[in-house]
């Protein structure tokens, strides 16, 4: 210490101490507007052993659903501010929010419900919120799912996404090779009673016939609209053409041919904000289109091998058989 | 004097990162505390006082070369303090 006075620094906030802060960050205002907040994925599959240890991309944070606007608004009060998303986006993403913040590093994820957990949005989350624990993050505890509602976030979410991400491959290898076998025949069966609550015993079904524990039949075709999108969208590689083609599928007729040109032909609007810093003159525009055309039909054949695999009533398993 | 609760706080080896979870209107955004901040934050525990603070420092620092005076330190001890306050993060 010298004689010059004490002066508090105003650096970049490094990413990983930004990642922890933001998720006491997301628990505490929630808290006080009366919210309940649950951490998942990150720190909480880690703390649980489903993953190794790793600075997470973001805070990802489950709201309960009925007050899912008021948290948005607290942070917005705080400068969290949602990032701009395409219309393709909006109508992909409607299980959570992302938000931003000039003077932090890293984004909050704020969901409102999870993907493959089919019963309403607030049951999903009360089977979690009643089974929670606590985790220390930067020195305060903030609720997590217990080791059930990890395994169950995890499990789907590794289902949801194999082929956008090889780590995600990795942690389903690695909650069926080490995890699983570790379960006690009382936490298999408690499990296999959360996935009932959170409605993801078709969805999570390759994951669930792993423990080796009977299942009810499987649920027949057209029954769940959201479970046949989710048959379609896992089958189909979770492309983006799987998804938009489930969604014109779905959409009243009036709208399909919008949906269907947004999709094939974004507007320069969605460009710009799909490709941040991307050259913007109509020739790299259009080069873009053609590109984002062609990767579409490359992959319409898996996205069609989806809706028909939704039709038969099948829950892809060539993830957990490892193909 | 103490540190207000709600505090959540991430220390590297160099630097105190701390967010009042309770004051985040006045201060939304992390602080970064490196050094002497960073020191003094540290002794702020509850149990000592702003004068305890400046001893237990003027006895780390006392063969330092450049070190503050007494006077000095208590200064800055004081001005500290008072930021952390204002921003809600310490209370006297």
């Amino acid at each position: 210490m010298t004689s010059q006075p004490v002066q508090i620094s105003t650096a970049p906030l490094p990413f990983a101490v930004g990642v922890e802060l933001a998720h006491a960050l997301a628990c505490a205002v929630a808290e006080d507007v009366g919210a309940r907040a649950l951490v998942i994925k990150g720190p909480s599959a880690a703390h649980h052993g489903l993953r190794e240890p790793r600075i997470s991309a973001d805070a990802d944070v489950w709201v309960e659903p009925a007050r899912f606007d008021d948290v948005v608004a607290a942070l917005g009060a705080l400068g969290w501010e949602s990032r701009p998303t395409t219309e393709t986006g909006r109508l992909i993403t409607t299980h959570s929010v992302t938000l931003w913040n000039q003077q932090w590093p890293c984004d909050i994820d704020l969901h409102s419900r999870y993907p493959g957990m089919l019963a309403p949005g607030a049951a999903a989350f009360d089977a979690l919120w009643s089974r929670r624990e606590a985790l220390e993050q930067a020195g305060l505890d903030v609720p997590i799912p217990d080791l059930g509602g990890a395994v169950m976030i995890s499990a789907l979410h590794s289902l949801r996404s194999r082929s956008q991400d090889p780590r995600h491959e990795r942690e389903l290898d690695r909650l069926l090779g080490v995890t699983v076998p570790s379960l006690d025949a009382l936490t298999r069966s408690a499990i296999l009673s959360l996935a009932g609550e959170l409605g993801a015993l078709d969805t999570a079904r390759p994951f669930l016939e792993e423990l080796g524990i009977e299942l009810p039949a499987p649920t027949v075709p057209g029954v769940d609209p959201e479970l046949d999108h989710w048959r379609a969208f896992v089958r189909g590689d979770g492309t983006p053409t799987t998804h938009l083609l489930a969604i014109v599928v779905k959409a009243p007729w009036r709208d399909k041919p919008r949906l269907l040109w947004s999709a094939i032909w974004p507007s320069y609007d969605d460009y710009v904000v799909a490709h941040p810093g991307a050259p913007t003159s109509r020739d790299a525009v259009t080069r873009l289109r053609l590109a984002r055309l062609g990767k579409g039909v490359r992959h319409l054949p898996n996205a069609v091998r989806g809706r028909i695999a939704s039709m038969r009533g099948e829950t892809d398993r060539r993830m957990v058989d490892g193909e | 004097m103490r540190r207000a609760p709600r505090i959540a706080e991430v220390a590297t080896d160099e630097v105190t990162y701390v967010l009042g979870l309770g004051s985040l209107a006045a201060q939304p955004n992390p602080l970064q505390l490196a050094g002497p901040a960073a020191a003094i934050w540290s002794l702020i525990d509850g149990e000592r006082s702003e004068s305890d603070i400046v001893e237990v420092l003027l006895a780390e620092l006392e063969a330092a070369e450049g070190a503050p005076t007494a006077d000095e330190l208590t200064a800055h001890v004081h001005a500290f303090v008072d930021q952390m306050v204002e921003l809600g993060l310490a209370v006297r």
